[in-house]
């Protein structure tokens, strides 16, 4: 008996040190996600904003990015991640043999639902950035915020698709490739107008990731005066993203024709 | 791992004899040329390292566009942007992450049994990785800063020499904070949370991404106060000449005062963690 409830306690202390890990790590992950607000304001705080901008409206740029790559995560870090592996190992092969498409069956296997919390952090900081910002909340302005942040998505998902085609046909690149593509959403966190003519052709046109976040706000905050093609460019842009995903699709697809297995 | 490499060589009992000296040119040179393997990720890795400072130049052109503030130029802040990246790759510890792997797994024992303390050989290891990512990120970075980006020289060989020496306090004082998280991890939490959250912290009190005269008075209060400044803010000032010749003394008397209670502490927790592990292996 007393054996018994010294395994019981034994066990209460096993479950309580991994709770304490795990809220721990909870706690962490939060501060990690708000440290980047908390770095834009404090970058800006001195300056009381950058080229025009307020601090609230800077922070819905980067809040739709966060936003959309937390809401495309769950589905696709996990299961673009592990398909590196997969080609090199040359499991692929299993995926293409069964009779679901290989993307819907790497996202089943590999959903992961502990984005959650970062959803509901971002979704927080773009509410009350929008309602600090300059903005008149009217029905079409809400519709149009809905399919901005379906189109961030979209883009988001492309660059994980995009990143693990890669594998397919020069192996261990995707990682780098992804990372650059990153980096350059990275540029998106302040308004593009900072930056020169050339470069923001570069990120509208070619890598167009103000689609995701800086001209949809163009239109949501009325900044008509700095913007090229206003205010079409921003009524497309929503599409413009969705396009964008789906192109990751047909790169990924276009990957898997040319994938070779390693062989067992 | 030095053993199997030699005997990986064709004719390794030979090298082994006569060529023990080289061992560690063999090992540099292996460590660059595994790095080099994939080309084309060397050139991408290499292109975000530019594209990160691009994107922190640009945003300080538009913040400084009307003019200095505080006294500083948008050149001022170039060579803080470039001397900020360069220590962010020089930093990049693993030991936290890997004490908590030996610790677990038991193979500190295998650590301890080598003819070095375990610490002297993490700082190796540690320098070993910081040195090939100078090589073949930070300076060709800085190549890059000094032609096209206006990357200016401090204003005396004084400051130079004082830049150096602090720099090299700065980094021994991250590979401590590193260190001492890792011992710390292990007695509490997961080592890989436990750094996720210094690392948060560290970005904000350090002044990584903006000098500390930009700061909030509350948080400058805070930064000051902690050692995370070390490692960035306080060369860099000197370098750029904010530090005059006359305060180089009390910033040499911080270093070296947190130097000592880093040690201190690390002495303690390492006195402690050995004679848990002790409990656990028994």
């Amino acid at each position: 008996m007393s054996l018994l409830l010294r395994l019981a306690y034994m066990n209460l202390r096993t479950q309580m040190e991994y709770r304490f890990n795990f809220w721990f790590l909870l706690t962490v992950k939060m501060m990690g996600y708000a440290s980047g607000y908390a770095m834009i304001w404090l970058i800006l705080n001195r300056f009381r904003g950058v080229d025009g901008w307020s601090i609230p409206e800077v922070m819905t740029l980067w809040a739709l990015v966060q936003l959309s790559y937390t809401l495309a995560a769950p589905f696709f870090f996990h299961s673009m991640g592990k398909l590196e592996h997969h080609v090199v190992t040359g499991n692929f092969d299993h995926f293409l043999v069964q009779p679901l498409h290989p993307v819907a069956n790497l996202i089943a296997r590999n959903f992961s639902w502990t984005y959650s919390s970062q959803i509901i952090l971002n979704a927080a900081v773009l509410f009350i950035s929008l309602s600090q910002a300059n903005m008149s909340w009217t029905v079409g302005r809400i519709a149009f915020l809905f399919l901005t942040i379906l189109g961030g998505v979209a883009f988001q998902s492309f660059v994980f698709l995009f990143g693990a085609a890669m594998n397919f046909r020069w192996l261990h690149s995707g990682r780098s490739v992804s990372s650059n593509l990153r980096l350059m959403i990275d540029f998106t966190q302040y308004p593009l107008s900072i930056y020169p003519k050339g470069l923001q052709s570069f990120l509208t046109f070619v890598v167009p990731v103000g689609m995701i976040n800086y001209y949809p706000c163009l239109y949501l905050f009325g900044r008509g005066n700095d913007a090229w093609f206003y205010p079409w460019l921003s009524w497309i842009a929503p599409t413009v993203a969705i396009g964008v995903g789906l192109l990751g699709l047909i790169f990924w697809q276009h990957g898997v024709n040319s994938y070779q297995s390693s062989g067992s | 791992m030095s053993l199997m490499l030699i005997s990986d060589q064709p004719g390794g009992l030979r090298f082994r004899f006569f060529q023990i000296s080289s061992i560690y040119y063999q090992f540099a040179s292996r460590f660059m040329r595994a790095r080099l393997v994939y080309r084309t990720s060397f050139w991408l890795d290499l292109a975000s390292q530019f594209l990160e400072i691009l994107l922190l130049v640009y945003l300080w052109r538009a913040l400084l566009s009307s003019g200095p503030v505080a006294n500083t130029t948008l050149n001022d802040m170039i060579v803080y942007i470039v001397l900020g990246q360069m220590i962010h790759h020089f930093t990049g510890s693993k030991t936290a992450e890997y004490i908590e792997d030996r610790l677990t797994s038991g193979d500190i024992a295998v650590d301890l049994a080598r003819p070095v303390t375990f610490r002297t050989m993490m700082f190796l290891e540690d320098l070993g990785s910081s040195v090939s990512s100078l090589v073949l990120g930070s300076l060709p970075l800085l190549v890059v800063a000094i032609i096209w980006l206006d990357f200016g020289a401090p204003p005396s060989l004084l400051h130079l020499c004082a830049f150096l020496l602090l720099l090299a306090g700065g980094l021994l004082v991250a590979f401590y904070i590193s260190y001492i998280a890792g011992l710390i991890g292990f007695h509490f939490v997961r080592t890989s949370n436990l750094v996720w959250l210094v690392g948060t912290i560290q970005i904000f009190l350090s002044g990584r991404m903006i000098p500390l005269w930009f700061y909030p008075d509350w948080l400058r209060v805070v930064a000051e106060a902690a050692p995370f400044k070390l490692v960035y803010y306080t060369p860099i000032s000197v370098y750029m000449g904010r530090t005059s010749v006359s305060e180089f003394g009390s910033a040499f008397l911080v270093l070296l005062s947190w130097l000592a209670v880093l040690v201190a502490t690390e002495s303690l927790l390492w006195k402690r963690t050995m004679s848990r592990l002790v409990l656990q292996g028994g």
